[in-house]
């Protein structure tokens, strides 16, 4: 009959379609450009530019998926891809304090959410020897031993993963900026706004070219 | 204020548990002690209150007093003592005896045999070479029965004058520079004045290790009155100096041009308060000779500030700006501890703050008084006012005063001509001659010379020589090393006894517990010692530290340091009390020397205040040139170190080392150097670092910090392992004998 | 009726499937493990508990130090005890009030309960590691802590 054949091949095509176009808008959604398409996350990308994790290892600019997405494409992913998709729409649309920069969002509730999401193989793509310091060059200071063991289990059994303790290595909101342990941050962030600030009372209709050269 | 979910389920089920328990939520409930006994802290001079919680005959809580000065604070060291260091393994609970000599082992014994060996020994050493050739080394740390009681033993006992104690180390030059600028000995003011106080000159002093709740009461003042200024003097930038308006470095030892410059530009900008001075002072030079107030004004003219610059290393307008903080404030109180008097020229510098104190009228009143403050315990009660020093006698009288001989053989009732007129050997003299085998047995009690003496490479073999009986709790105890005789003592709320503190508040500790395996009180051991060894029964007539107490509190009636009204019964209801006090209707003294505060002070006299210790009824301005001190740094050991304590360790760590969360904080010593020294030196933080003196050489793990200024390094003395007082000399101040520790010359370098 | 069981049916799955979701999330990334988290043995040249916690737990140890607490040299162990339990005072994360604060603070206390009945927990207006010098005690709570 004309009809078993079409209905199977049409849901065939459909179900081609619909996965091709999910894995286009999963990818489409996950580019940088994409995330900070959304104005409420102009402050978080400023502070990247002057933090230890703008640029990776072979001086490429690190994009925002490759420590907030799971890697790979399996059901972390998407998961998460669901997930904060749903939340970041609701957010986006349902948030009332549009006009600041940041979008009215209480970063501190925000920062332990967005550590959950960011997986040790994220960091562990890059900083594969737990026992050499983040360069991988020397060994790790004595007390990073003790602190990585303690991650692994070999002394001790540390509660968080990586971003549980290694904090504010991209994004630096004010109220952390006091904390020692982000001193050298700090003081670029100061440093570099302060430039800006004269740069832009210099050259008014240059202060748009905030998204270009990465240091 | 956001709750969360799990907050809120947490608070309502904390809620309904403590509801169920009975509002207040506080208080003794089933599980905790069943009693509360009153005492005081055994750790430092400022003399908390404590309650010690008792269940089942055992110690197992402290807290603070909440009606003692501390307001029931404690710190760290106070607020850890029980159980730890009670229920040490190591307490030592039999008596023992070195049978064999210096080189054996201590054995347990029974108490006779161990008293019979001490006292046969005593005896024949006095039989032999008089008894100049025994001593008794005493302690801040003693119940002032004990060391009253001792002092009696021996001087009008035994009828030696080496009766001597560690307050020599640490208090002797506060002594006499109370005693050269006021007549007597001990502050006129009190920790009331802390919450008057407008401005604090602090110098000298680590307060906020030193003296914790002192530093935390000092810190609520500077908090609660926004004008409160502080001034922290001191060329280690310690955690003292964190809420310092001025911190005030300057080269180690340079202190006495500071503070003549201080007075230089307190006259030089008309900030001097001539009523005052004309009123109540008289001005003296050199060893006591008169000299006038202009010959002051010209003497002191000589400090400009820019000659204390090159003296000191403070910039000018910083010498100005401290002594116009000082001369200016409504009211200003000056704290100092070791740094003061710890010095070849400790007196000296004793007597430069008080006239800072005498030149502009700042005392005498609320929140104006010169406050010295005491390093342990019961340095002020038990041995400076009990006379328990080589060259004192009870209440502020002098060994070599006849009149006071006299005083004292009529109260005890022994023949006039019984006590020795020349004094003692004071402690340096005291090791000197032991190891001269001139003093060859002394009883040592509760302290740890081994450990704490200076030039100890020197001193130790004093102690290998004499015949030594000690009474000590804790094995790890250095001295314990060359005893003979080792009386296991009842530590601290094990018996019932007075500790006086800084500020002239006698308190008293109950016994809380029964003593601990076969420890005895020092009274009784005293008492039996004393018997042991001859001493008259009818000297020593006392069945407790009660009876001793009648008897110090009889004696004290006749003289200006007066607390007849200190009963024992007030002392089990009050938790302690400020002397003078005649009697027992009086609450206390808060100003002393000033009419109507002080009822020692005839009420009808004449002028506000009365300095009734001097014989003039005056305060005396010193003229006192800078000296430097007795070992500078020099080309050959070009750094200064320095010594000191920390927070976590008292003294020795003999009760604190005890306390795992103390002994985590510090188990070890090190030395601080400044980051510039360390890069010249190429040390890096953990590196081993050689402290080398003209004395011995000693390595440390090198601490990186800018606290030490450059070209000074210091050390903490608590580590038995690290015994820093190996590296010092043993120069000692002309006058009040206390040895210069907190000033050597060293090489720093590193370990190869 | 089949249409409305078909329905409710698929009501049903739906549920399921969504409230799988949130479960498989809340699980799957935990934020903090699950295990009991155990605190590594230093060797004893690390007495002092700031050095790592500077790092580990910055707010927590700059919180501290610049209060009163921090001020006063009241240090991490005097509350806290030591990790390996082995210290006098029980090892605690959260101390407890009673046992811990009232040691020293014990009239302020009852002077609390008096005026103003039993609280919940002393730390809703004194945070015990935030309480700053210059400012009353209930203005001080800052809005983030170190949690785990």
């Amino acid at each position: 009959m004309p009809r078993n054949h079409v209905l199977p091949r049409a849901v065939l095509i459909g179900l081609v379609a619909v996965l091709a176009a999910s894995a286009w808008g999963l990818s489409a959604t996950s580019s940088r450009e994409f995330c900070l398409s959304c104005h409420e996350m102009s402050p978080q990308a400023e502070e990247q530019r002057w933090s230890s994790h703008a640029l990776s290892a072979d001086k490429k600019p690190v994009a925002c998926a490759e420590c907030h997405l799971p890697p790979g494409f399996g059901p972390r992913f998407v998961a998460v891809k669901i997930y904060s998709g749903l939340k970041d729409a609701v957010m986006h649309f349902f948030l009332p304090d549009g006009s600041q920069p940041g979008g009215g969002l209480i970063r501190a509730e925000l920062q332990p959410q967005a550590r959950r999401f960011v997986d040790d193989d994220n960091c562990l793509r890059c900083h594969r020897d737990l026992y050499k310091d983040a360069r991988g060059e020397q060994a790790v200071s004595e007390l990073g031993k003790i602190a990585h063991d303690s991650y692994l289990g070999k002394n001790g059994q540390a509660r968080s993963n990586c971003a549980g303790c290694h904090r504010n290595l991209a994004h630096l909101p004010v109220f952390d900026r006091r904390l020692d342990a982000n001193r050298a941050f700090a003081e670029r962030i100061r440093k570099e706004l302060t430039l800006e600030q004269a740069r832009a009372e210099q050259n008014p209709n240059e202060h748009n070219q905030k998204e270009e050269a990465l240091p | 204020m956001a709750v969360s979910r799990r907050e809120f389920l947490r608070g309502s089920a904390a809620a309904v548990a403590l509801s169920a328990l009975g509002v207040p939520a506080l208080g003794a409930d089933a599980g905790g002690p069943e009693k509360w006994v009153k005492g005081v802290c055994r750790y430092c001079g400022t003399g908390c209150g404590v309650l010690v919680g008792v269940k089942g005959g055992k110690a197992v809580a402290v807290k603070g007093d909440p009606n003692n000065h501390n307001e029931g604070k404690l710190c760290q060291k106070g607020a850890l003592l029980v159980p730890a260091v009670i229920y040490a393994k190591d307490r030592i609970t039999d008596p023992m005896i070195r049978k064999g000599g210096k080189k054996s082992q201590l054995e347990k014994v029974s108490w006779d045999e161990a008293l019979d060996f001490a006292t046969k020994r005593f005896k024949a050493v006095i039989a032999e070479s008089g008894p100049q050739a025994v001593a008794y080394y005493g302690s801040g740390q003693a119940l002032t029965e004990e060391s009253y009681l001792a002092n009696k033993i021996w001087k009008a006992g035994l009828r030696s004058n080496n009766v001597d104690g560690n307050p020599r180390l640490c208090m002797a030059s506060a002594v006499a520079g109370y005693l050269t600028s006021f007549g007597k000995d001990e502050p006129m003011g009190t920790y009331n004045d802390i919450d008057s106080a407008s401005c604090f000159f602090i110098i000298g002093s680590n307060t906020s290790e030193a003296h914790p709740i002192l530093f935390d009461r000092i810190a609520r003042r500077k908090e609660s009155a926004p004008d409160v200024k502080i001034i922290v003097v001191d060329p280690r930038r310690t955690n003292t100096a964190r809420i310092a308006d001025m911190h005030v470095p300057f080269k180690p030892g340079t202190d006495l041009a500071l503070l003549n410059g201080m007075a230089h530009v307190i006259f030089r900008d008309e900030l001097d308060n001539p009523s005052f001075m004309g009123r109540y002072t008289i001005v003296k030079k050199g060893a006591g000779e008169e000299a006038t107030l202009e010959e002051y004004k010209r003497f002191v003219s000589e400090y400009t500030p820019e000659k204390v610059r090159e003296i000191t290393g403070v910039p000018a307008e910083d010498v100005v700006k401290m002594a116009r903080m000082f001369a200016e404030s409504p009211a200003t109180i000056s704290l100092w501890c070791m740094g003061i008097n710890q010095r070849s020229k400790g007196v000296w510098a004793n007597n430069l703050i008080h006239n800072l104190h005498l030149i502009t009228g700042q005392i005498g009143r609320p929140g104006a008084t010169p406050l010295s403050l005491t390093g342990q315990p019961n340095a002020c009660g038990g041995v400076r006012d009990t006379g328990s020093l080589a060259h004192l006698l009870p209440a502020g009288r002098m060994v070599e005063n006849e009149k006071h001989r006299n005083e004292m053989e009529d109260f005890w009732k022994v023949p006039r001509g019984t006590i020795q007129p020349k004094m003692g050997f004071h402690t340096v003299a005291l090791f000197e001659n032991m190891a001269a085998g001139k003093v060859q047995a002394v009883f040592i009690h509760c302290t740890n010379p081994a450990q704490t003496l200076p030039h100890l490479n020197k001193y130790t073999p004093a102690l290998e020589k004499a015949f030594v009986a000690q009474t000590e709790c804790f094995m790890d105890a250095e001295t314990l090393k060359y005893a003979d005789v080792v009386f296991p003592a009842a530590f601290w709320c094990e018996t019932e006894g007075v500790y006086g503190c800084t500020e002239r508040r006698y308190a008293l500790t109950e016994q809380a517990i029964p003593p601990l395996g076969n420890s005895r009180p020092v009274i009784q051991v005293l008492l039996d010692f004393a018997r042991g060894v001859g001493v008259d029964p009818a000297l020593i007539p006392y069945k407790n530290a009660a009876d001793i107490w009648e008897e110090w509190r009889t004696l004290s009636k006749q003289g200006p340091y007066n607390f007849y009204g200190i009963t024992r019964e007030r002392l089990k209801k009050e938790s302690g009390i400020k002397w003078p006090c005649p009697d027992e209707t009086h609450p206390g003294t808060n100003l002393r020397y000033v009419r109507g505060d002080d009822p020692l002070v005839p009420k009808d006299h004449p002028n506000r205040i009365f300095f009734y210790g001097s014989p003039t009824g005056k305060a005396t301005i010193w003229l006192r040139p800078h000296q430097p001190p007795f070992e500078p740094a020099d080309a050959d050991y070009p750094f200064v170190l320095t010594t000191g304590r920390v927070i976590d360790q008292w003294h020795t760590a003999t009760m604190t080392g005890k306390v795992p969360e103390l002994h985590r904080a510090y188990p070890a010593a090190f030395v601080e150097i400044n980051p510039e020294d360390a890069k010249k030196l190429n040390i890096k933080n953990g590196d081993q670092v050689i402290l080398e003196t003209r004395r011995d050489k000693m390595a440390f793990p090198a601490r990186i910090t800018d606290t030490c200024m450059p070209g000074l390094v210091f050390c903490p003395f608590f580590d038995k392992n690290k015994l820093v007082n190996r590296l010092f000399h043993d120069a000692v101040d002309a006058a009040s004998k206390e040895p210069e520790y907190k000033i050597c010359a060293t090489k720093v370098y590193k370990q190869a | 009726m089949a249409a409305k069981k078909k329905l409710l049916l698929f009501l049903a799955l739906a549920l399921a499937l969504v409230g799988g979701f949130f479960l498989y999330i809340s699980l799957a990334f935990p934020g903090s493990r699950c295990e009991a988290a155990k605190h590594p043995e230093a060797p004893e040249k690390y007495s002092d508990c700031l050095e790592c916690h500077l790092k580990v737990t910055p707010m927590a140890a700059q919180d501290w130090r610049e209060s009163k607490h921090g001020v006063l040299l009241v240090k991490c162990a005097v509350c806290h005890g030591l990790p390996d339990g082995k210290g006098t005072v029980p090892f605690a994360a959260k101390p407890g009030v009673r046992e811990i604060c009232a040691r020293c603070h014990e009239p302020a206390m009852k002077q609390m309960v008096e005026k103003y009945g039993a609280r919940l927990e002393c730390e809703s207006c004194h945070p015990h590691h935030q309480n700053p010098m210059h400012r009353k005690a209930f203005e001080a709570k800052k809005p983030s802590k170190t949690s785990f």
